[in-house]
């Protein structure tokens, strides 16, 4: 009897340490890209916000951008999002609505807001679609082109958008964030700068609620009052400002915001454009474009992050809601690592296979489950007493410093560099809020992503099942 | 050995939280003090405002503008920028250049030589801004200087010399062959320079780094600057294909040539780009001699070919009447499409 306390009491003090030099790596780790991002963002403080882009304005040489919005079910806010859209400050773009099945009336909405005529057009089909019924453009704003088709999902109506685009670059917007009117300005610098070396440049997204925005532009800039709101704020700044900012300097970026970003259409064409079978469609194509990028010998092509908030999105102000996203997050993470998992420490894929691929494997995948342990082993340690205290008090306050103590840091490397939130007292409810992350906000963050987890698993056996079949076959 | 581990991980908390606190006051204290300060910038501003205004516009001399104190800089940099991008009038210009001179070149030099990137650059773009002779020599003397600035400071200090219209800038032009600038930035630079410097650097053409060489065809085409017809023209017979295409292009933004066969014999070229600018330029001149060309290019083998011939044609008179000739009986499946496709676009 003693034997197996003995031997349950060794496991647990092994599980113990385990979790204790994870979590004390992982935070060396964040500390690192902490540094990284404070001095370069430092660096570009105070730089003067227009003259860099008034030429870019004025070039006819600026390459023009097509804007590809697809609307599944968007009749309540696809003609205000249009609306804002035209108004971007841009010399030459075009925007294309991708109507995919809705079952409400996106189509009808948009064509009589905006007088839109069917036409015939030759569509060059470089990317597998779902079947086009009918392409349609605006007779007030010849820039404006709505394509129908059958219902195939968010990648499937990004990839009929890019087969009738026209231009050589495209961006993908979801249909409720709302875009600064300088965004393609400030995320297409770095691509011309480059003269086209650089492929994908993403811009930073904030979170809009709270915000007075009249007509696509934001007037006020204040926090939210609804709690779930606010620590996304928080967690977007860590996210944002920590992370990309260190990833993308090497160019070693794995995730560029679903919600806004402006790719390189050619070599997206040629990676073979968006996967339809995953739920992480914008993870996906950063990942497959750094191998393409790879294995076809293009070392100087980069991927970019641009730390200037450009675009603004609702946040889910509902824990329900923010339960399935998180859990669609985890899935998306999941299935990008597994599709490409050939990667994984390949040192022929540079430091995105070193470093990135790792890291996304071992603290964004695997984080929750050791998190969830980490919770466990506090509780029992609190519970079973003076045995284990010690490493329950260490693992809490391991947790603190990587929850809490992290995102205070994060809110003041903002201030400190980018100075968006006016008031003292933003300043101040941000801290207090980023402080309590670890008692609440995060362990609920860990229960939604193990729930992804357990869901991918789930399916993976399916998906299993199918490509048996085809085999066979 | 857990209890140490305890220790460690409990001074690095208090540690980090020492640290954030430090932090957080430091920064509401500054947040605090940048609230001021932009009032009182605000304030300052404000009574500049009317002073300029009387100055630059009416040229009334004031003494106010002539002792001021470190908030008047500030906001007379802002008022100036802002002024500068409205201000028509000659004079009016000239005024705020020389008050510009008179106020910050002693500031901008020191600017220019900050340990801080966005103080110097900052610095840079108001210099370009307000044209200000008084430090062109230091400007030169950085680029000289300094070997390893950063691209865009480089750049900038390049766009500083161009919008002087400084023959230095030619120098460093022809030099950039080693590390050629981005397609932009050349553009940017020669869109700055007028005629004569223009000139000068067109005449020495071949000394220019390539990337450079044909920016300065594109923008012959795109200032539809006439004088360089001829010039152009004989580039399209260039050994360099990237050179004959910038030049096509350049026709078709003039939409006028000298001699039509420096197109038509393009419409035999070996690449298909070749191929498609010549379409596009013999839909942009418009001349009847293309026609027939024009039509025969409708059976390219290329599709973008094909696409282009058809809505070249569709400029001209007699192009839907052809089109639609050809949508009915032309032999060429490929053909038919194509014009079928163009004259319903057209009738939209």
């Amino acid at each position: 009897m003693s034997l197996v306390m003995q031997a349950l009491r060794d496991v647990f003090t092994g599980v113990n340490y385990f979790i204790f030099f994870y979590v004390l790596f992982v935070s060396g780790f964040y500390f690192l890209l902490f540094l990284v991002s404070a001095l370069q963002l430092r660096k570009l403080f105070g730089l003067e916000d227009k003259s860099p882009y008034s030429e870019l304005l004025e070039s006819s040489f600026t390459p023009p951008v097509s804007i590809l919005v697809p609307a599944y079910n968007e009749e309540a806010g696809i003609v205000a999002s249009v609306r804002s859209l035209l108004a971007t400050n841009y010399p030459n773009f075009e925007i294309i609505v991708v109507n995919d099945g809705s079952k409400d009336r996106t189509l009808e909405t948009m064509l009589e807001a905006f007088s839109m005529k069917k036409v015939q057009k030759a569509v060059r089909k470089s990317l597998e679609t779902q079947r086009v019924r009918e392409v349609y453009i605006s007779e007030v704003y010849p820039d404006l082109i709505l394509l129908d088709k059958e219902n195939g999902g968010k990648a499937d109506a990004l990839n009929a958008g890019i087969n009738v685009s026209q231009y050589p670059y495209f961006c993908s917007l979801d249909a409720d964030s709302v875009l600064e009117r300088d965004a393609f300005l400030k995320v297409m610098k770095p691509i011309i700068d480059s003269d086209g070396d650089v492929i994908c440049s993403g811009g930073s997204v904030r979170i809009a609620n709270g915000c007075r925005i009249e007509r696509g532009e934001v007037l006020e800039i204040n926090l939210p009052d609804n709690k779930y709101a606010v620590m996304q704020v928080i967690e977007y700044m860590r996210a944002f400002l920590m992370g990309r900012i260190g990833f993308s300097r090497h160019n070693m970026l794995l995730i560029v915001s679903g919600a806004f970003g402006v790719f390189n259409k050619d070599i997206v064409v040629r990676a073979g454009g968006y996967r339809h079978d995953t739920v992480g469609e914008d993870m996906e194509l950063i990942v497959r474009l750094h191998r393409f990028t790879r294995e076809n010998k293009m070392q100087k092509r980069t991927i970019i992050y641009v730390p200037d908030p450009v675009c603004w999105t609702e946040a889910p102000e509902d824990a329900s809601i923010l339960r399935k996203q998180r859990s669609r997050w985890q899935r998306g993470l999941m299935d990008s690592l597994r599709l490409h998992k050939r990667m994984f420490f390949n040192p022929r894929y540079g430091l995105v296979g070193l470093i990135s691929f790792p890291y996304f494997f071992f603290v964004e995948m695997m984080g929750p489950l050791i998190e969830a342990f980490g919770y466990l082993a506090i509780v029992i340690g609190l519970a079973t007493g003076r045995m284990f205290l010690p490493f329950a008090a260490s693992l809490l306050l391991l947790s603190i410093l990587n929850g809490s103590l992290l995102s205070a840091g994060a809110v003041l490397l903002e201030e400190w560099s980018l100075r968006k939130y006016p008031r003292v007292s933003d300043l101040t409810k941000l801290c207090l809020y980023a402080l309590t992350e670890t008692f609440w906000y995060r362990p609920l963050n860990t229960y939604w992503r193990l729930e992804g987890t357990w869901q991918f698993l789930r399916k993976q056996q399916g998906w299993g099942d199918m490509k048996r079949k085809g085999v066979s076959n | 050995m857990i209890s140490t581990g305890l220790l460690w991980v409990l001074w690095a908390n208090v540690g980090v939280i020492g640290l954030l606190l430090v932090l957080y006051l430091y920064l509401v204290a500054q947040k605090s003090f940048d609230v001021r300060w932009n009032s009182n910038l605000k304030a300052r501003r404000e009574r500049l405002q009317l002073l300029l205004q009387k100055h630059l516009v009416e040229g009334v001399e004031t003494r106010s503008l002539q002792h001021l104190r470190s908030a008047d800089v500030v906001a007379l940099k802002d008022l100036l920028l802002e002024y500068s991008q409205v201000l028509s009038s000659v004079e009016a210009g000239e005024r705020l250049r020389q008050l510009a001179e008179q106020v910050f070149t002693e500031p901008f030099r020191k600017d220019m030589r900050a340990r801080n990137y966005a103080v110097r650059l900052n610095a840079l773009y108001a210099i370009e801004e307000f044209r200000m002779e008084s430090l062109r020599d230091d400007v030169v003397a950085r680029l000289e200087k300094n070997r390893k600035l950063n691209q865009v400071e480089r750049c900038q200090l390049y766009a500083i010399l161009a919008s002087l219209q400084d023959d230095a800038l030619l120098t460093f032009l022809t030099d950039s062959a080693l590390e050629p600038l981005p397609d932009f930035v050349y553009r940017e630079l020669l869109l700055k320079m007028n005629e004569s410097l223009f000139d000068r650097l067109f005449n020495q053409l071949y000394t220019l780094p390539r990337a450079l060489r044909y920016c300065v065809i594109d923008i012959i085409g795109n200032k539809g600057d006439y004088r360089y017809v001829k010039a152009i023209e004989e580039l399209t017979y260039s050994r360099e294909r990237e050179e004959r295409i910038r030049a096509l292009k350049a026709i078709t933004k003039f939409g006028y040539v000298q001699r039509g066969s420096s197109l038509v014999d393009k419409s035999e070229a070996e690449s298909w780009q070749e191929r498609l600018m010549a379409a596009r330029a013999m839909g942009a001149v418009a001349k009847d001699e293309f026609v027939d060309v024009l039509t025969k290019m409708l059976r390219d083998s290329s599709w973008w070919v094909r696409k282009e011939s058809a809505q070249s044609l569709l400029r001209y008179p007699r192009g839907q009447e052809i089109l639609r000739r050809i949508a009915e009986s032309d032999e060429d499946r490929y053909a038919r499409d194509m014009a079928r496709e163009w004259l319903e676009a057209k009738q939209l």
